[in-house]
């Protein structure tokens, strides 16, 4: 009975949208439309993402090279 | 095989760089003309849709022809602003411009396709409205 309900709503809802050239056309528009921003904004956060990875990797980089020289300096001081 | 590979590399290979990197600029530019132009046109001829025998009956039961005339000359204009602007506009403005211009033409290819047999403007519309919903789906937070 539900799955019957069901279908039959959702062809009214097809029907509805077929029957009315407006309406089909502005779900067609908002579901593209929609579907574009929300992927850019997917792009947006993994560009995001992978920069704070990159400055990360080079501050740590960096934290190491800095390790490296002050025991290197301590070492030649040892010397 | 080989003509397959041939297609790819020629005109299959041009197709593809059209749909996927060539500017669209210009037919934002056409359609954005084309629907500002219907509006005009529906904005003069009040009547138009009592001469031409129930072809444009489904939008006929919505609105008037100045009314339509409004909403489509109201899209094609913002569309044509954004695409004449001289820096490129934010994403959200040049995605809804398409989108405007998307749903005038999705309303007439609809409209026609409702007919039997559909009169031989549908496939002008038709493909002009599949073309601008391939348009917003290409819109691009950086490029035009």
């Amino acid at each position: 009975m539900r799955v019957a309900d069901n279908t039959s709503s959702w062809s009214e809802l097809l029907s509805a949208i077929f029957s009315n050239p407006e309406k089909g056309a502005l779900f067609l528009v908002l579901l593209a439309g929609a579907w574009r921003w929300i992927r850019e904004l997917w792009r947006e956060g993994k560009d995001d993402e992978h920069h704070e990875s990159l400055v990360e990797t080079l501050m740590e980089e960096n934290r190491r090279l800095r390790e490296e020289l002050r025991k290197e300096k301590h070492d030649h001081y040892d010397e | 095989m080989k003509l397959l590979q041939h297609f790819r590399e020629g005109t299959g290979g041009r197709l593809r760089r059209i749909l996927l990197e060539a500017p669209w600029s210009s037919y934002d530019l056409l359609s954005a003309l084309i629907v500002s132009g219907i509006g005009l046109y529906l904005w003069l001829n009040a009547e138009m849709f009592q001469h031409i025998g129930g072809v444009y009956q489904q939008m006929a039961d919505v609105a008037t022809e100045r009314q339509w005339g409004i909403l489509f000359m109201g899209c094609g204009g913002f569309a044509l602003i954004i695409t004449l602007w001289c820096v490129a506009p934010q994403f959200l403005w040049r995605l809804s411009a398409r989108m405007a211009t998307a749903f005038c033409l999705l309303v007439l290819a609809g409209n026609n396709l409702l007919n039997f047999p559909p009169p031989l403007s549908t496939v002008t519309y038709l493909l002009l409205a599949l073309w601008s919903v391939w348009g917003i789906l290409r819109t691009h937070e950086s490029g035009r």
